[in-house]
């Protein structure tokens, strides 16, 4: 297949698969409701059953597609940065961070609410946020700062980061289940709240990321080639990495740590559509959502009335994989 | 008309520096190369004139312009660069990987190529002969096919300035001499200045139209190629024994490596068996 006609076909095909998705998420749980029930809902918000639809079933079904939006366009971002199609939106400690502080605040028992998110989240956010500063300020001290000082301090961080994760949960076992929930990820505490904030959070990211895909494109040969073909690396380099940690950070405050979108998802876009990242970013959040939103679909339909961590469902998927992946021939 | 003017140029990755004290001009329609043995600093030169080194200290004017106050951009506008092949990590295909030198010119930020950007893309793809391969991955290419790509890619910048780091390393014979020879009309025909740092000396005299010998991070000597050409200097600053002839064909010099014989003290004569040395008992 040429190209463009390659593109088209991701496109419709992205296109049926969601809308399809958002239905068939719209329409099952453990309360039986029919297709009309869910188109009668959704247009006039009247009937007894909208309310399970439009403030259980919706915000929870657009929360698990935004925040696999999210960290498949980090991904997508830190492949690209780090010229390795292997990285993923925890590779800097994100994940680690993020863990940390949730853990950290159940242990706390603090007791607030912030814009949708609670304090295990708030402090989530704000922990990955740290790491990830300290990670880039302390292998900022060098001329011209290496990917791989980067991404090596970001590895130790993380390690550091875990560590104190499993002090803390070995010296108080209670709280234990309770943050292997959250570390586990899920979107059954999803509200419009969360919603909100991270559509935000991604149409923005994504704005800033396609005004500056050129930039990505020329990164993507070397620092050295991308400056002599006129790109500002450092500064470009520098929002990158900031998009990609903010999204990654957000994504993990409202749906805890899930696996392997970040990483597949863009992988398997360039797959078809080719390297350019002009269409990958855009191309990688909307495949990246139907992944998600398909996920936590059966996360809560394969077993129900009871509900998987929808980690496990990504990892189920994206470990083969990525196995795949690691194994397939060099060249194509 | 002087197109690049380099004063007491300090240049390194670390606290010491690899080059020191650089100076040189450079006129637009004029072929330099830069000469000197592995390790003598001339790709940190080449790379330190479009600012591409971490640490510089001295002064370079471009176009009589201040390369150190200039943005990324403009350097791009001024001066093109052709790294040595590198093994690339996404699957870009030819003409991709040659139109990203048209980026820098691009108004709009979502804004494609203009036809005036297509046209010179593909020139310069037919120029440096891979316009039959720009629907293929860089991955898919030889070494030599991927350094006309990486040639193209600056030919299509469309730049006054051309600098490439050891254009030659990856061509077999054939197209070694196709590139100095494209390189050299471009001198002639475009009145662009080259700026090229090669370790082949009889490829640099035949084609450039001077030549600057490079040793420990300092020049040695400039001059035309028939000038610096000699055995003596050759010597000096390559450390190997040559011999110059003129090229009957090109009425140029030509060196040819004086070849030592047998035991040249490389590697430790070793004493026959049973003849002497330890005895075994």
């Amino acid at each position: 297949m040429r190209p463009e006609s390659r593109l088209r076909t991701l496109q419709l095909g992205l296109l049926l698969l969601t809308l399809l998705a958002f239905l068939l998420s719209l329409k099952l749980g453990p309360v039986k409701t029919s297709l009309d029930e869910v188109f009668r809902a959704l247009l006039s918000g009247e009937n007894e059953l909208s309310d399970i639809i439009l403030s259980l079933r919706f915000p929870r079904a657009l929360l698990a597609y935004l925040v696999g939006a999210c960290l498949s366009l980090s991904g997508a971002i830190l492949q690209g940065y780090f010229r390795n199609p292997l990285a993923d939106p925890f590779i800097l400690g994100v994940s680690s961070g993020a863990s940390l502080g949730a853990v950290l605040s159940l242990q706390l028992g603090l007791a607030l609410n912030l814009a949708g998110l609670p304090a295990q989240s708030l402090l989530a956010l704000l922990s990955s946020l740290l790491l990830v500063s300290g990670v880039y300020l302390v292998s900022e001290r060098r001329p011209f700062q290496t990917t791989e000082s980067l991404l090596l301090t970001g590895i130790a961080a993380g390690a550091l980061a875990s560590a104190l994760t499993s002090f803390l949960l070995f010296r108080r076992a209670d709280a234990y289940e309770q943050a292997v929930f959250w570390l586990l990820g899920s979107f059954s505490l999803a509200d419009w709240r969360q919603v909100w904030l991270i559509l935000g959070t991604l149409v923005l990211a994504t704005f800033i990321a396609q005004y500056l895909a050129r930039d990505m494109n020329l990164l993507s040969l070397g620092d050295e080639t991308a400056r002599s073909l006129g790109c500002p690396v450092r500064t470009v380099r520098r929002i990158f990495l900031l998009l990609a940690t903010l999204l990654a950070s957000f994504s993990v405050s409202v749906a805890g740590i899930i696996g392997f979108v970040g990483l597949i998802v863009p992988h398997a876009v360039r797959l078809i559509i080719g390297p350019d990242h002009r269409r990958l970013f855009l191309h990688s959040a909307l495949a990246g959502g139907l992944f998600l939103l398909i996920s936590d679909l059966m996360a809560r339909t394969v077993l129900a009335p009871s509900e998987l961590p929808v980690g496990v469902v990504t990892a189920a998927f994206g470990a083969p994989f990525f196995i795949y992946l690691l194994n397939r021939p060099r060249s194509s | 008309m002087k197109f690049l003017s380099v004063e007491n140029l300090e240049a390194g990755y670390g606290p010491s520096p690899v080059i020191s004290g650089i100076s040189l001009e450079l006129e637009s329609g004029e072929f330099l190369a830069v000469c000197g043995p592995n390790g003598s600093g001339k790709s940190t030169l080449v790379k330190a004139v479009q600012k591409l080194i971490p640490w510089l200290r001295g002064k370079v004017l471009v176009n009589n312009r201040n390369l150190f106050e200039l943005k990324t951009r403009q350097i791009a506008s001024l001066l093109a660069y052709v790294p040595q092949v590198f093994e690339p990590v996404f699957d870009f295909s030819v003409e991709e990987t040659v139109a990203m030198a048209r980026y820098y010119r691009l108004t709009g930020r979502f804004a494609g190529l203009s036809e005036r950007d297509r046209a010179a893309v593909e020139e310069a793809m037919k120029l440096s002969e891979v316009f039959n391969l720009r629907g293929k991955k860089l991955n898919e290419l030889s070494g030599g096919e991927r350094q006309r790509v990486l040639i193209a890619r600056a030919l299509a910048q469309d730049t006054p300035g051309l600098l490439l780091d050891e254009p030659s390393s990856h061509l077999d014979l054939n197209f070694q001499l196709q590139v100095y020879r494209l390189l050299r009309e471009l001198q002639k025909e475009r009145g662009k200045a080259i700026l090229v740092a090669e370790h082949n000396l009889n490829l640099a005299a035949a084609y450039c139209s001077s030549l600057i010998f490079i040793k420990e991070g300092k020049i040695v000597a400039r001059g035309r190629p028939e000038n610096l050409l000699e055995k003596e200097l050759v010597r000096q600053t390559f450390g190997v024994e040559v011999e110059v002839r003129t090229n009957l064909s090109t009425g140029l010099p030509e060196i040819s490596l004086v070849h030592p014989g047998p035991g040249s003290g490389l590697i430790p004569a070793r004493t026959p068996a049973g003849s002497g040395g330890e005895k075994v008992t």
